[in-house]
Formats: structure tokens, sequence, C-alpha cells
């Protein structure tokens, strides 16, 4: 596939217009237009009254590509429908309309059987390093169970001791019990679960969500190496800008639904150019007292909309200090900056936010080491 | 016991908060576990002090034990809490009250369990204010100040959400009624134990700038108890680390964060990822935090230290003061003979 | 073990999933109603299977001179208008409680479980059919629904127990459909559907066994019901037929003769309530071993040495 996809042929579908320049290496996941409605659940007595016939609109319409080997970081606010467009695209939610397609194979049409080899190809990690894992079961019975549900012939089977290994446990850990590893551990044994089965694409939800300083860095060390040694390809969901920052190849933020910038890291988190964007990088706390003088003063205020009633035109319009009637109305389409980076925002070529840039700025730290 | 300087002549001016060699000891089937031990640092009057360290290093512990608040299984067992000069300890159950809520009170992390989801926000604060009230109020009065408290927490229209129900608060806004509840009978002291990890980074931002707002403009002193470094950078004064119970550094942020001198507050500080560090391995700290069940002799980090020599195996280092901090390793114990004690190899812990 | 024992909550309330097993085993030995219930199950259970052994006489053996007599060396709790010993009736009795409560109860959390499972697992629109439909079973008296299916079906020890058995399924069909909800919401469920495992697999391996431990306590809840309905039909004459020593069946006809000599009413009656006693003390002790969250914080320093 050639790098180059503006103005390619792939954007049949309508007025999903938004397609991911992919830089280099070819498109492993292609997400276009992807719609995920819920109806609202409601009381045989609402639905008789007619008072809410709400849809939530959980994702809507998000369109991007993920190159092979890269990490695409999927960033946003809790209620931005980031978990909900990874389960969807795994399957595990049904969407409304768009496409999926995995090395440019559909699977949102697939049916439940047909679904097992893709699920090969494409594993997720939950987000509480716990409750992810089956309490009833020891850890030599999980890493086994995924060959054991794929019916791979033996040969083919990495062995619990080799899996243990891959993400840097001892051999001893695969006699226990999921309560009776830590955090850190409970993590890797379900990364090794999901590696197990040599994926291609590993969508990982908060990662590093409730884990230590220290053992989120650890964690973070393993997902970059395994990258490395096994091609990983991921799609790392998660609130934490210093997660992204670290290790994400190209960001996405999204916001009640829908994509409102992608680009580069270095783009995006040097010089942001949706104000939400910009909001966000700014409230990331950083472990700097220097660089947080003044920094609360201009914290994004109000909170993120329902996705039952988003809010007309750009959807970010009421919290924005830069919106004016044009944001209210229109719906800001997502445009193509080159270098990859698009952006939804009526007016990002005229804010400035003046010391963005510095926000994030190492300064001063020098005299740490 | 080298303690913070404390003016001889004139009035002795006591701090604020003054925690002494406190112990507390949870009784379990597993045997008696020591979760706090020799934790002594100081909160001043109008003064923002964090406490950071890994989950099981006691910060949620302390934060209760400061206001007696401990689990049935949990106990005192030693040393002392001193609120104004007054030891805690030795509260009867009616002044132990007074002191929860009008001197010091406290915000948890989960604000949905810490409501009662059958009473509006209203009926609870009110109900709340009576707890200490002072006179006889009428009902009008109660509600006037209760919506004012809501307002001052920045809860949009606090006139009518006053009559609303737990459950039709956002999360943030949950936060922002447990905090207008905290600061009711405007207490000097605010325990804040982790109230921001729940939520998002904008509005872990509203929260903090919430906070130090209300620092500035009432002089209320906060004790925030977090896990997150750059929440603590960004509003603490002084910070205090905590490692398997202990204390284990204490100071002014900004000495704290740009020369971290334990070996554990460095590892704890390169362990957070950045944009900066790209492409660099982070430096995870080796090993986890000890069981209680099963604490090491010497120094609760000796086994997952870079520096430690065989004292720091033997026998465990004092909480002595260095210059303007306090810090508990043998690196910076001078009582110590110089060949034996570790020494700070500069850059090998640190980013 | 090396548990990690987080300081910050307090490892006695911990979540049942996070408890050591050595814990159980620990609460079990120091509850004193697990004992009593143990035992009195124990015994019913001994006494059913070794009643030819222990029981003096032959259940429908008559002693025609002594007839509807009081205790005596002879006979220990006297006998009835036919001259049979009323203590080996009531032991025989034994055999027919659980000959019908034994099979009942585990007819109805059979059932209960597949619909429960179903109900839970599909929700929408099964969940509510399954819900009405249980809802109609148990808007009647146990009794009274019990007795109008028997009115149909006819009274025979097979019919007793399907009849005893719809009665109770409903019961065992919420407590699994309100786990099965429960247990869904776990984050393990996502993963394992992600991980590709089928309905089948992982109901089987994933969902049964974390919602298999109330069933326990509710099995031995249910037990003194089904005897008591069980007997209460035989009461009415609608048990196992005659000339069956069921309790229920002494009762009815130590009732008749009262006047003259109660004590088949003392002797049936006494049985009945030690082993309902019994069961549910099981039971209750169950609950508190296998959650002491339930059993609230007063459980929690009953079995914890308190603090100074």
């Amino acid at each position: 596939m050639t790098p180059a996809q503006h103005g390619d042929p792939v954007t049949t579908d309508q007025q999903s217009g938004a397609v991911t320049p992919a830089r280099q290496g070819d498109v492993l996941l292609r997400v276009r237009d992807v719609r995920t409605y819920f109806r609202d659940r409601q009381g045989i007595i609402a639905r008789l009254s007619r008072r809410h016939t709400g849809q939530v609109q959980a994702v809507d319409g998000v369109s991007f590509d993920v190159v092979r080997g890269e990490t695409l970081g999927l960033v946003g606010e809790s209620g931005s429908g980031k978990s909900t467009l990874a389960r969807t695209i795994l399957g595990l939610i049904p969407a409304t309309s768009g496409s999926v397609t995995l090395d440019g194979r559909e699977v949102l049409t697939l049916r439940r059987r047909q679904w097992r080899p893709v699920r090969r190809r494409m594993q997720m990690i939950f987000q509480d390093p716990h409750s992810s894992l089956s309490p009833r079961f020891r850890v030599s019975f999980l890493l086994n169970e995924p060959y054991v549900v794929h019916h791979v012939p033996q040969q083919e089977r990495s062995t619990v001791d080799e899996l243990l290994e891959m993400v840097g446990l001892s051999d001893e850990q695969a006699d226990k019990y999921p309560h009776e590893l830590s955090g850190g551990q409970a993590r890797r044994v379900s990364i090794a679960r999901a590696l197990a089965l040599h994926p291609d694409l590993l969508l990982a939800d908060e990662p590093t969500a409730g884990l230590d300083v220290s053992a989120a860095a650890s964690i973070l060390n393993l997902m970059k190496d395994l990258a490395r040694r096994l091609g990983l390809t991921y799609v790392l969901i998660t609130h934490d800008l210093n997660v992204v920052g670290y290790c994400a190849d190209r960001i996405a933020v999204m916001y009640v639904g829908q994509l409102v910038e992608l680009g580069p890291a270095e783009l995006i988190l040097g010089r942001p150019k949706h104000p939400y964007t910009h909001a966000l990088l700014s409230c990331a706390p950083v472990p700097d007292p220097h660089l947080n003088q003044g920094h609360l003063d201009n914290v994004l205020g109000g909170e993120i909309p329902s996705p039952h009633d988003p809010p007309s035109g750009c959807r970010f319009h009421p919290r924005c200090a830069y919106a004016d009637g044009l944001c209210e109305e229109q719906v800001p389409e997502l445009e193509e900056l080159g270098g990859g980076e698009l952006v939804a925002c009526h007016h990002w070529r005229h804010i400035d936010f003046d010391d963005a840039a510095a926000v994030l700025q190492p300064q001063a730290r020098s005299g740490t080491t | 016991m080298t303690g913070p300087p404390v003016s001889i002549e004139g009035p002795v001016t006591v701090p604020l908060l003054r925690v002494e060699d406190l112990e507390v000891v949870y009784y379990t089937e597993a045997g008696a576990l020591p979760a706090l031990s020799d934790v002594s640092f100081e909160v001043g009057r109008g003064e923002i002090v964090g406490v950071v360290g890994e989950s099981g290093c006691g910060k949620s512990t302390l934060g209760a034990a400061l206001l007696r608040l401990l689990p049935p299984n949990g106990a005192l067992a030693g040393g002392h809490v001193f609120v104004e000069g007054r030891d805690v300890a030795g509260l009867s159950r009616g002044e132990l009250r007074s002191l929860r809520g009008r001197t010091v009170s406290m915000v948890f992390q989960d604000p949905l369990t810490s409501l009662n989801p059958t009473f509006t926000i209203g009926q609870q604060m009110i109900a709340a204010q009576r707890a200490h009230a002072r006179d006889h109020e009428s009902k009008s009065e109660l509600r006037r100040r209760v919506a004012e408290a809501l307002t001052r927490v920045g809860i949009p229209d606090a006139a009518q959400r006053i009559d609303s129900h737990p459950h039709e608060f956002s999360g943030g806004m949950r936060q922002r009624v447990m905090i207008a509840i905290a600061l009711l009978h405007e207490p000097s002291l605010l325990i804040a134990d982790e109230i921001t990890s729940a939520l998002d980074v904008t509005l872990e931002a509203q929260i903090l700038k919430l906070l130090a707002e209300i620092n500035q403009t009432h002089g209320t002193a906060i004790l925030l108890i977090s896990h997150n470094l750059g929440v603590i950078a960004e509003v603490c004064k002084r910070v205090v680390v905590m490692y398997a119970g202990r204390t284990v550094e204490e100071g002014d942020v900004m000495s704290i964060f740009d020369d971290p001198l334990h070996p554990y507050t460095r590892a704890l500080l390169a362990a957070v990822p950045s944009r900066e560090q790209r492409g660099v391995v982070l430096a995870a700290i080796p090993g986890r935090v000890p069981s209680l069940l099963a604490l090491p002799v010497g120094c609760k980090f000796a086994d997952r230290c870079n520096h430690a020599r065989d004292v720091c195996r033997e026998r465990e280092p004092a909480f002595l003061a260095h210059g303007e901090r306090r810090i508990r390793c043998f690196i910076y114990d001078d009582g110590l003979a110089r060949a034996d004690r570790p020494v700070a190899t500069p850059g090998t812990v640190a980013p | 073990m090396t548990t990690l024992l987080d300081p910050g909550s307090p490892p006695v309330v911990a979540d049942r999933q996070r408890r050591p097993r050595s814990v159980l085993l620990y609460r079990a030995r120091h509850s004193p109603t697990l004992m009593i219930g143990v035992s009195v199950t124990l015994g019913l259970v001994l006494t059913a299977v070794l009643a030819p052994v222990v029981s003096p006489y032959q259940p429908d053996h008559q002693d025609l001179y002594n007839i509807l007599s009081g205790f005596s060396s002879k006979h220990l709790l006297g006998t009835d208008e036919l001259g049979r010993d009323l203590l080996s009736r009531v032991i025989y009795g034994a055999r027919i409680a659980m000959a019908v409560a034994v099979p009942a109860v585990l007819l109805a959390m059979a059932a209960g479980l597949i619909i429960g499972l179903i109900a839970g697992y599909f929700g929408g629109g099964t969940d509510q059919v399954a819900i009405v439909g249980m809802d109609a079973v148990q808007a009647f008296p146990a009794v009274i629904l019990a007795l109008a299916l028997l009115a149909v079906l006819g009274p025979s020890l097979r019919n007793v127990v399907i009849v005893i058995a719809v009665a109770l399924a409903p019961g065992y069909a919420r407590v699994v459909r309100a786990m099965t909800l429960a247990a869904k919401q776990n984050q393990y469920v996502e993963a394992e559907l992600s991980l590709g495992v089928s309905t089948t697999r992982l109901t089987a391996y994933h969902l049964l066994p974390n919602i298999a431990p109330p069933l326990f306590i509710l099995i031995a809840m249910d037990m003194p019901s089904a005897i008591a309905i069980e007997a209460g039909l035989a009461f009415l004459g609608l048990g196992v037929p005659p000339p069956s020593p069921d309790w229920g069946a002494l009762l009815a006809d130590g009732f008749t003769y009262v006047l003259i000599s109660p004590w088949a009413i003392l002797a049936a009656s006494l049985a009945l309530i030690v082993v309902t006693v019994g069961f549910t003390m099981l039971g209750e002790a169950l609950r508190d071993v296998l959650d002491p969250k339930l059993s609230g914080v007063r459980g929690v320093s009953r079995l914890m040495p308190r603090a100074r």
C-alpha cells in the first residue's frame, strides 16, 4: 500500500471525509465512520409514556487508520467514547454502522463464529489488572486457555513458562491465583494471555490504571520491549497524557464520541491545534513544581456533556474559550493540515495558545540528575 | 530527637497538626500488621502538605488514624497525634466528635459511597450542620448556609441543586459536594485522601484549583494524600514521602522534586513517564513494597535500593533532620562512620 | 503465602475472592453455629441410613398389647393406635424426609440454575418472561401450590418431589439470575469473550464457579422447607401414601388421639423442630463463613482478637 492516501478512493462512505494519511508502512486496522449508538435503558412505563425516545451516541462517526508497527494513543476524558470504540472494533459491542477492516478484511459484519480467527489476531487488555482475570483459576490455566479455546495444535503452543518469561515473570507464578498476584504481575499475566496467540494488534485499555508509578513504568517498558521484539501494533487507550506522551507514535483525541484531533505525537503534544487538546495538555499534572506556577489559572471549566444529548455544532463549544456563533451552529469537519495532522475546529488557524508550547516544555529539571 | 524548630522564647507556637512516632497496628487473622510505625511530620496553619507513596505504604491509614477513624481491628499502638496541641488519643467521644468536622475534616476518594443515596444533598448537609449546631438556627438559615457552601465550591445554581440526590451529580460535582460538607464548619485542617484519583485530568485540575483557592481564601490547611506525584507537585508546599508505613523523606516541595535525597523518592520520581523520556527505558523500581506480614529487619527499602549496604539490612535508619529536611536513610546519617555508610552515587538512580 | 495485604483497607473485610483458603478453615473452626448445624445434618443422614440398625422395631411392627401407650422401657416414645413403636416410626420417618427433601431440593436447584443462568445471561425479553414466570409461581404459598399440583398429579413419592421442586425452584432461579447479572459485570467476562470463548465455556468455567457458593447456603436453608412442605402435605393426606412412617402422617395420626396420648405429636414435632433448627443454623453459619461481609462488623469482631 502506498503511503499517500490523499483523495484515495477509500472514502466511498459519504461524509466520512476523514482519511488518516498513513505516513509509511501498510495499514493494519482501518476504521471508517464507525457509529455505536445505544438505546436508552428504560422501564415499561417510560417507554409507554414516550417521554424520552433517546439514543446514546457513544461513538459517532470515527475514522482512522492504524499502521502496522505503530502505537496509536487514543485519549479523551471518560465519557468520550474511547473504550466503547475499542469494544466496537473488537466486536464486543455491535456497531450501529461503519466499517472496520483488519488487514483489508471487514470484521463488523462477521457472525459470531467467524469472529474466532479474527480474535487470534486482535486482542485486548482490559482496564483492571485483577478483575480482568477469572478469579478461580491458576495462572497456568489462564495462560493455556487461549490455546484450548482456539484448538491450537500442541506443537504450535508456547509453554506457560515461555509465556511467563516473555512478560518477565518467574515460573513460580504459574501456580498462583490472580488474587495472589500484585497489580503489576496480574497486568503481566493479562498481557501474556493476550500475546499467547501471537496477535498483530493489541488494544490496551488504560494498561497502567490502578498501578503504582513504579509498576506502571515497568509495564510501559515491557510493552515497548514487546512491540520491538514481536512487531506488535498497539492502540493505547488512556486518559493519562504522560503515558501517551511517553509511548504513542500518533495520538487521536476524542470528545463526546468524535475525533477532534489526530496526528503525530510530537505535533499534538508540541503544538496542539484543537482547543480541547490544548486544554487536556495543560491540565495534565506534571511532577515538577516549577512548571506548575500559574498552571491552574486556566483550567478547563465545565464537564464533558452526556452523549445522550450532545451539544449542537461543535460538541466542545460550551466549554471552549474561543467558541462563537459558527461553532454553535455548524459541525466542524475534520480538516487535513498536512504532515499527517487532522483537526476538527472552525478556528484553529486563528487561535494562538500563546505559551501553549511552554506548558510541557522541560525546564529546570536538569538540576535533578 | 531533632524536632522541627520551636521558638523557645515567647509563646510556643503550636503547629496545627503534629504527628510524633505514630504507630498503628491492624489485628487480622494473619497476625498483627504494623501498618504505620515511626511516622512523624507536621502541618502548620494554612499549609498544604502532600503525602505520597505507593499503595500499601500506609497513606490512607495515616489519614484515618489522625481522626481515629480506623476500622474496628485497627488501633493506635504508640506515638502521638496532636491537633492544636491536644493529643487525639486522649479525647473523649464528645471531644472527638467536635474535633472531627469542626477542627479537622476529611474527604475520601469515592464520594458516592460517602453520601447517602436516599437523601438530598441539602438534607444531608443540614444534618451535618445540626451535628455541630451552634445555637438553634432556623431551617431557612441552615438552607441558606448550605447553598452558600455549595456556591463556594463552585456548584452552579446551588439554590436549586440543594434538593437533588447524590446520583444526580456527576463524579466531579459529587467531589465538590463532599468538599462543601467538609468545609461547613470551617475546619482548620482538611484531609483529602486521593480525592482526585477517580477523576479525569480536567476535573482533577478543577478540584486542585478549588483546593488551592480554599487554602488561599480561608487559610484552611490541607493534608493532600495522593499517589500521583504530579498532583502533589501542583498544589503542595511541603511533601511527606511514605514507604512501608514509615515517613522516609519530608521537606519543601521544590527541593524534594528538584533534588530528591532518599533513594526511594528518587526512584519514584524517575519512574514517572513523560514526553521527554520517549525512547528511554523508564527506571522502574525493582521488586515491590514488602508485605506487612514479612517486613525486612533493617531499612524497609533496602531490598529494592541499589545503594544498600550491610548496615541497611541490619538495622533501620532513624528519621533525622538533614538541612531543612528530614530523611530516613543511612546515606545522610552523620552518626554513622563514613566507611559504613552507603553512598549516593550521582546519576545511578536519578532519571 | 505472599498475599499482599493492603493496610489502606483492612484485610478482614477483603474481597471474597481475595481470601486465602486457610482463613475459611479458621472461620469454620471458630463457629459454634456451624458445628451444631453440621452435627444435626450428619445426625439426620446417619439416622436415615442406619434406620434398620438403630430403631428398636420395624416401623410397621404392631404390638397390639400396647396400643397408645406412653413411654416405657419397651417403647421409649410410646406407641400409636396400632401399637407401632413411635421411636422406630420417627427414625424411619427420617428416611422419608430425606428421600423427599434431597431430590426435591436438588431438582429445584437444577431447574433454578438453568432458568436463572439463561435469564441473567441473555437478559432482555427472555429475562422478563422468566421473571414473570417466577413471580407467578411464587405468588402462591408453597403448600397451596403443592396441594393444587398434587390434586392434579395424584399423591406419590415421585410427585411429591416434583411438586416441592416446583415450589422451591423460583428461589434458586432468582439467586442465580442475580448472581449471573453481577458476575457478568466482572471485567474477566469481557476479557474471556474477547479471547473468543464460547458461551458454554464461559458459563461452565467462568460464571458457574462464582455463582455456586451462595447456592450451598440456599440448599441448607431450603432443606427444612422441603421437609416441612412434605410433612404438611402428609398431614393433609396428600403426602407419601401410608403406611409409610412419614412425620407429617405421624402428626396427623397423633392429632386424632391427642387427648388420649400426646406422644405421637410430641415425637414428630420434636423431629421436625430439631431438623429445621439444625439446617437453618447450618445455612446461617455457611453464610457467615463464606461471606463475612453479610455478617457485618459484629461478625468480624467476634472472629477477631480485639485491639487492646
